[in-house]
């Protein structure tokens, strides 16, 4: 039989905010016209992690693959009638270099299904090796698969870092009929996405790493616990199930082993804190998601009492990798301490931004300027990246070689956290910046206990009058006391590590803090109050972006002469300063 | 035993205790807010915050369990500048000092607050006050969301009524969609205020130290002969009814009679009664006190005999309640009553609210443990008393002698005593009653003879009373049965003169009205000048007011009142009085409480320890959990059920009918439990308070 010549078209929540569907149906559309469909089979597979608004690989058997890139509604009919109908690509809208050199420095294992097979369709997983490492396990010992494990080195992806091996040994070894296994998919850190990419791409992946884990550790349920903002994620996840179900792959006696594992969802209202892992059994269980005080560790007692195994999505995703090749194979990759791949949710001021799976032992820098593809404007040099999100902290060019390590990053004042990776340039303020990840703490501290409820507040409220202009020099001080006794004192991590944002900026950015104070000045041009909205002459090229942005009319400008601002037509909405690629405004 | 040291002092604490426990107990205090003893820890002030060698960090030592070998510090310079931060940042949201006398307040001054940021002002939450609720108020401004509450409500209450809502710094404790507590199917049981360390959760009434009990747990406390009240609703709600009857009978011989009669001063001050109306706690009296199957008779234990020999002048519920104490407590009695029928004021009692036979039984029951009675005999010599070997004497004698009006025609024969009235319906003498009949007075005897005249076919039946309802002495239901039954109420008249016709009695009446209030404050009425006016009647019964007979033994006022020391002694050594001859006409209860003190003091007069108490019931822990009831703060009393108005004439039936067991045991779960909140533990003060 001749094989089907194929459409993938990324359809995860990345690609239809996009605007794939609108692309999917005209596809379908223009294919029916010309009486294709038969000949085409239009696969939706899961997002790739980079955005490239639609993404469209036509793949004719024999000949390949041939990707498009940034597909428009209106691009459908001409690729239907020049490539798909007549074989001849249309080059102007191939994927270009970016594309491929996004993908050239990873190493994707736990990404490696995502946007490659239809998600809906279990045969696709398991033709490409899916279930078997579930099938291998069951034939062996649980307490060798705990050991294969612990030898891999693999750590929680979530944040923490705590080797997983170890975690499943302690609720293997905590005595009880009842285990629960569960699936932390509350992804909460802003701009990561490396879980909703997994579940919504490959969420088998993640199905079979719960019921390895559970056998190995002597349970029969799992939970997923999955934010109810992503909605596509959890019909993935909800379709993947009953198909697995169906054909034995979970549920009773699976694969005819005698082993039973059954998994359900449980849907996240979205608050940060339930990523926590006492707050997201509470959330379970009914109550508030609010976090209690370990000890007691979840592995003794955890969801209603019981010992309970909590991992990430892309912990779990790893699984499978591991069991199939070897704990060798997986410690092979990676440094000393900290072993396999991490993903990266590279985003800002960089060419290409989102999720990047390297080896672990890459350096900051081979990430940026490798699948990140460097800076975005060559004037304004980068200035710092900050990683690990609200729990992370902001590292400076300088130290842009440090490996990706969950050591060596901590050492910095950041974290590997679950992999957001956000590169800054001179045009962002690092008290804007602590600023920003405080005030996300700042609305997502659960107030139960007092130093994260008022003390991150009152740090914001003190920021808020830095960035305003009243800004004093004994601010410091307080900020810094003030982290100290947050991070002493808070109840769970989100409180303990919430300081770190601002202690990060303080340690490596503090001239900025004092230009804030004692100058009045926002050197990156973010803080409104900070400006004066004046064109600096030696700095202005003439070019005339500013008057070009300026929505006002408060830009005065001609051809080879210096801009000048209004005063009084300006609304200060910094357009023209985002415009300027110079710094020629201050 | 593990060993631990804390701030280098070595402790052997139990197993599965806190660091915060096993320093509390060794006297080493560390400051803690969110913790309570009856409650699991939270960790949520963090104060409690302490070094341990080898552990990260600083763990809340309310949390921590105490392991072997353990090394704490409690308060190293950089715990106690976090500490101080931590207070700096409690009470930078704060809108005032905290309360006087709160634990948040001892804490904050024991800690100190690091003033950290300069010129600081306080931020100040101003959400609005609750005080729509009865009982207690909440200030979600003073709130410092130490959760205790929340905890109690939930974990030990199981009722769940309060919780948190918001987050952050929003976050705010708060009943399900903000509703009030009474919607919330609050218990009212008020656990909440009692462990608030800051004062936001506030009860509407403040009391004193002294007076918490009282104001706390009022039934009990006001009850003259202190029955557990709450204790044997609760045995009425779990269905143990001879256990709850058993409870009472601890404290007193007449339960079925106090069922009946009882003026219930606990329902008066019953706190169900601010969320919906009290319970009907006299009602659950009589309704177990019916269903006794005497188990409490194989419980009783009688002392061996003292040898001495108390007699006892009377034979109303003091006379027997003192002689039932004093004969269990091996001495041996005598009740001496010049009646031929034992029972004091209680015969007086109509039948139609006390039946002869229920008063019968009980009476026998106290006599059958071996009281000698003698009846048919008048005492006149305490001299010969003493002389025929008693070693004391008890003399409560009653007010058995009514007062006169002192008005022009009061001799007339148709003008009769209330007392006597009483007495001949008793003792079933004809007594001619038809026709028109006017009562004059306002206490519990004009409105006994009013209903029982009525019964007795009077045409009419009116009373004069010279002040307002409002200040009637007779108890409420009763006045509301006397107006429902058809008797008439003349409020503030008063009689001046009765002129005897041939077959009308004519009575000159004046109209009164409510002057400043005395010395009492009871309100003096006034005669309103031109507003005389006449009524006819065919007999009128005077119940003004009654006193003691009077006595030649024993000096007495010129009321014959006898005086008592705080011991029930008169001014005769060995002599004791008690009951309405010295407190003035009262009620059954307080009697009953008369011959309680008595019993005590005889006893500790004859050398023994006057303790009278009696256990019947083995003491239990109180099951603290009362769940969530939907609609619970609307449940109304269940209703008394009564005879029809057009059955109660001609006859002296009861006209109350009583609980059936499940009117009962509904009405026992409206209790709101008060006295939990009095078993809940109390938190270690800083500076030793």
């Amino acid at each position: 039989m001749k094989e089907a010549s194929k459409i993938l078209v990324c359809t995860g929540t990345s690609g239809i905010s996009s605007g794939a569907e609108e692309v999917l149906n005209i596809l379908k559309t223009e294919l029916q016209k010309r009486n294709l469909l038969d000949r085409w089979q239009i696969i939706k597979v899961g997002d790739r992690g980079l955005f490239r608004d639609v993404l469209i690989d036509i793949i004719i058997p024999q000949s390949g693959k041939i990707t498009y890139e940034y597909v428009k509604p209106s691009d459908v009919p001409k690729i239907v009638e020049q490539h798909i109908a007549n074989g001849a690509p249309v080059n102007k809208l191939l994927a270009g270099k970016d594309y491929k050199q996004f993908f050239k420095g990873q190493t994707r294992i736990v990404l490696s299904n995502c946007g490659e097979i239809s998600p809906e369709n279990i045969d696709e997983y398991i033709e490409r090796g899916g279930y078997s490492s579930l099938l291998k396990a069951l034939q062996s010992n649980p307490l060798e698969i705990i050991v294969e494990i612990q030898e891999s080195g693999l750590r929680g992806r979530g944040g923490a870092g705590f080797n997983t091996g170890l975690k499943w040994r302690f609720c293997r070894e905590a005595e009880s009929d009842e285990k629960y296994v569960i699936c932390n998919a509350d992804e909460g850190d802003p701009g990561a996405f490396m879980d909703r990419s997994v579940l919504e791409g490959d969420p088998h992946a993640v199905l079979e790493g719960m019921a390895i884990a559970g056998y190995a550790i002597g349970s029969k349920k799992g939970y997923i616990y999955c934010r109810a903002e992503y909605p596509h994620a959890v019909k993935s996840l909800s379709n993947a199930i009953s198909i697995a179900k169906e054909r034995g792959c979970i549920g009773s006696n699976i694969l005819n082993s005698g082993f039973s594992f059954d998994i359900r969802i449980a849907k996240g209202a979205g608050a940060f804190v339930c990523g926590e892992e006492t707050a997201l059994i509470s959330s379970i269980e009914g109550r508030r998601g609010m976090p209690r005080i370990r000890p007691p560790y979840p592995a003794n007692k955890g969801l209603w009492g019981q010992p309970t195994l909590i991992n990430n999505v892309e912990t779990l995703a790893n699984i499978r990798h591991i069991i199939k090749n070897g704990a060798k194979w997986f410690a092979a990759m990676g440094t000393e301490k900290s072993k396999g791949t991490k993903v990266f949710a590279l985003a800002g001021k960089v060419k290409n931004t989102g999720l990047v799976e390297i080896p672990m032992g890459t350096t900051i820098r081979e990430i940026i300027f490798g699948p990140g593809g460097g800076q975005v404007k060559k004037k304004i040099p980068l200035k710092a990246v900050q990683m690990g999100g609200p729990s992370g902290g902001c590292l400076p060019v300088s130290l842009f070689d440090t490996p990706v390590d969950y050591e060596e990053i901590s050492k910095t004042g950041a974290i590997v956290g679950s992999g957001g990776m956000i590169v800054m340039d001179e045009k962002t303020c690092m008290v804007d910046i602590a600023k920003f990840f405080l005030r996300f703490t700042v609305s997502e501290s659960c107030g139960k206990c007092l130093p994260c409820r008022v003390g991150l507040k009152r740090m914001l409220e003190v920021l808020n009058e830095i960035t305003e202009g009243r800004g004093k020099d004994e601010h410091i001080d307080f900020l810094i006391e003030m982290c100290h006794t947050i991070k002493n004192t808070s109840l769970c991590g989100l409180g303990n590590t919430a300081p770190n944002p601002v202690l990060s900026t303080l340690k490596y950015f503090r001239d900025e803090y004092h230009a804030h104070i004692s100058q009045k000045q926002c050197p990156a041009r973010v803080c409104t109050n900070l400006i004066s909205f004046q064109v600096i002459e030696d700095k202005c090229i003439k070019c005339g972006k500013c008057y070009k942005a300026c929505p006002s009319g408060a830009v005065q400008w001609k051809k080879g002469h210096h801009a000048r601002i209004s005063k009084d037509l300006c609304i200060k909405c910094r357009a023209c300063i985002g415009a300027c690629d110079d710094m020629a405004i201050r | 035993m593990a060993k631990i040291t804390i701030d280098e002092k070595i402790l052997e604490p139990r197993e599965g205790m806190s660091v915060l426990e096993a320093a509390l107990e060794a006297g080493i205090y560390i400051p803690h807010l969110c913790y309570h003893p009856d409650l699991k820890p939270t960790g949520a002030c963090r104060l409690c915050i302490v070094e341990i060698e080898g552990v990260r960090g600083y763990p809340p030592s309310c949390a921590t369990i105490v392991r072997d070998k353990m090394v704490i510090n409690t308060s190293t310079p950089e715990i106690l500048k976090m500490r101080k931060n931590l207070v700096w940042l409690l009470l930078s949201g704060y809108p005032q000092e905290p309360h006087n006398n709160t634990l948040l307040r001892k804490v904050v001054d024991y800690i100190g607050a690091n003033e950290i940021l300069d010129e600081f002002e306080r931020k100040p939450r101003n959400l609005p006050i609750r005080t729509e609720d009865p009982l207690f108020i909440m200030n979600p401004n003073l709130c410092i969301l130490c959760e205790r509450c929340v905890r109690i409500c939930h974990d030990i209450r199981g009722a769940g009524i309060v919780g948190y809502a918001s987050r952050g710094i929003n976050t705010i404790v708060t009943t399900a969609y903000d509703y009030s507590f009474r919607n919330a199917d609050c218990r009212f049981c008020r656990a909440c205020v009692e462990v608030c360390p800051s004062g936001a959760l506030s009860d509407k009434e403040m009391f004193t130290e002294d007076e918490r009990d009282l104001k706390l747990l009022p039934c009990k406390n006001t009850c003259p002969a202190g029955i557990d009240i709450p204790r044997y609703l609760r045995l009425i709600a779990e269905e143990r009814f001879q256990d709850a009857l058993e409870v009472i009978r601890e404290k007193v011989p007449f339960p079925h009679v106090l069922g009946l009669v009882c003026t219930h001063p606990c329902e008066k001050v019953c706190l169900r009664d601010a969320v919906s109306q009290p319970i009907a706690i006299n009602a659950l009296k009589r309704f177990v006190a019916e269903l006794d199957n005497k188990r409490w008779k194989h419980k009783l234990k009688i002392a061996p005999d003292t040898g001495k020999k108390i007699a006892i002048i009377g034979s109303g519920p003091s006379g027997l309640t003192a002689a039932w104490f004093l004969k269990i407590l091996g001495h041996s009695v005598t009740v001496f009553e010049r009646q031929s029928i034992l029972g004091g004021a209680m015969r007086l009692i109509p039948e139609y609210r006390l039946s002869k036979d229920v008063l019968d039984k009980e009476i026998e029951e106290i006599i059958s443990i071996g009281i000698n009675v003698k009846i048919n005999t008048k005492i006149d010599s305490i001299d010969n008393l003493f002389s025929e070997g008693f070693n004391a004497v008890y003399l409560p004698i009653g007010t058995t002698k009514g007062v006169k009006i002192g008005i022009p025609g009061d001799d007339d024969n148709r003008v009769q005593n209330g007392l006597s009235v009483l007495n001949s319906i008793i003792s079933g003498k004809e007594i001619d009653i038809g026709g028109d009949i006017l009562i004059v007075g306002g206490g519990n005897v004009a409105i006994d003879v009013a209903r029982s005249v009525l019964r007795l076919g009077a045409k009419s039946v009116t009373i004069l009373y010279r002040r307002t309802q409002d200040e009637m002495p007779a108890n409420k239901e009763e006045v509301a049965e006397a107006l429902y039954e058809g008797v008439k109420i003349e409020f503030l008249v008063t009689p001046m003169k009765i002129i005897p016709n041939d077959n009308k009695l004519k009575i000159e009446c004046v109209r009164m009205q409510l002057g400043k209030p005395d010395a009492k404050g009871k309100k003096k009425p006034i005669p309103i000048g031109g507003s005389s006016f006449t009524i006819e009647a065919d007999r009128i019964v005077m119940a003004i007011g009654q006193k003691p007979e009077a006595l030649d033994a024993i000096p007495t006022n010129k009321d014959n009142y006898i005086s008592v020391t705080k011991n029930m002694e008169t001014s005769r050594h060995g002599v004791f009085a008690g009951g309405d001859a010295v407190s003035g006409p009262l009620n059954v209860i307080s009697a009953i409480q008369a011959g309680r003190m008595s019993a005590m003091a005889i006893d500790k007069y004859l050398g023994g320890s006057g303790n009278i108490e009696q256990q019947f019931v083995p003491p239990e822990k109180d099951n603290p959990w009362m769940g969530r009831e939907e609609g619970f703060c609307y449940a109304k009393r269940v209703k008394m059920p009564v005879i029809d108005n057009n059955e109660r004439l001609n006859n002296f039936n009861l006209v109350e009918l009583g609980f059936d067991r499940y009117m009962a045991i509904q009405e026992s779960k409206r209790c709101l439990r008060c006295q939990l909140r009095l078993s809940i533990s109390q938190t270690k003060m800083p500076f030793g308070g």
